[in-house]
């Protein structure tokens, strides 16, 4: 018998079928994404709609953006980002950000960054085709 | 022929003890110019080094692309600097002193690896 854990790979014998597997299971991955946000972000320069329509447009952002709550906490410890949607307001583009408040000097804030970009996001930025940053901003 | 790197001198100066009226003005215009002298040290990096081609796209994310195929971490980085000063120059939330220093050190992160 077929586990329902089985991969799509072995459940579906063709890759049509795989695919429609996938197309079928997004609306599960979308409610896991917008619980995942609303536990550990905040939105602030971003409101459901744009930022859901940038993810629609990025898809390589999501499963970043699932690791990032506990990379951000290994590497910050207990602090709650805001995701920013930045807009250039003289050229037509947007970036998402992860924006982690911090109340440490410049110089420890930077160094933070450091750790937090070799330890982990080095990595994602390339797995998120760059479409994902992660700053920090003095409170 | 203008050196950017003033901007960055003309940032930390800005940072160390401006009149409290104008404390959050000289932090925002700190952050802003720190960005701009890596901006165009970027720039100009990009068009000694490798023929610097811009796209349809502006001159800040050209740069930032640029920069991308060629030393991707300097380009996350000038990407954060963008962020800050966009903050700076257009929003009108508080910009805080350590915002200011926090953009001064990485823009002079920046100006040194592409130096």
């Amino acid at each position: 018998m077929t586990s329902l854990l089985a991969s799509p790979h072995e459940l579906c014998a063709t890759s049509a079928d795989e695919e429609a597997f996938e197309r079928a299971r997004q609306p599960a991955l979308l409610v896991e994404l917008v619980e995942l946000i609303e536990t550990h972000f905040s939105l602030r320069d971003a409101d459901w709609a744009s930022l859901l329509s940038y993810l629609h447009q990025h898809p390589p952002v999501i499963p970043v953006l699932l690791e990032a709550p506990k990379a951000i906490r290994d590497a910050f410890g207990d602090v709650r980002p805001w995701l920013d949607l930045v807009r250039d307001p003289d050229e037509d583009w947007s970036q998402l950000f992860i924006v982690v408040p911090t109340v440490e000097s410049a110089l420890q804030g930077l160094e933070r960054l450091r750790r937090f970009d070799a330890l982990w996001f080095r990595d994602a930025a390339h797995r998120a085709e760059f479409a994902i940053n992660v700053t920090v901003e003095h409170v | 022929m203008f050196d950017w790197e003033a901007y960055l001198l003309l940032a930390r100066e800005l940072i160390v003890s401006p009149a409290e009226v104008l404390a959050e003005a000289a932090w925002r215009a700190a952050a802003s110019r720190g960005y701009y002298a890596a901006h165009h040290t970027g720039h100009h990096y990009l068009e000694e080094n490798v023929g610097f081609e811009r796209g349809d796209e502006g001159i800040h994310r050209a740069v930032i692309l640029g920069l991308q195929l060629e030393m991707e971490e300097v380009a996350v980085d000038l990407e954060r600097l963008f962020k800050n000063r966009v903050h700076a120059d257009y929003e009108a939330r508080t910009f805080t002193r350590g915002n200011a220093e926090y953009a001064v050190e990485l823009a002079a992160s920046i100006v040194d690896r592409l130096r």
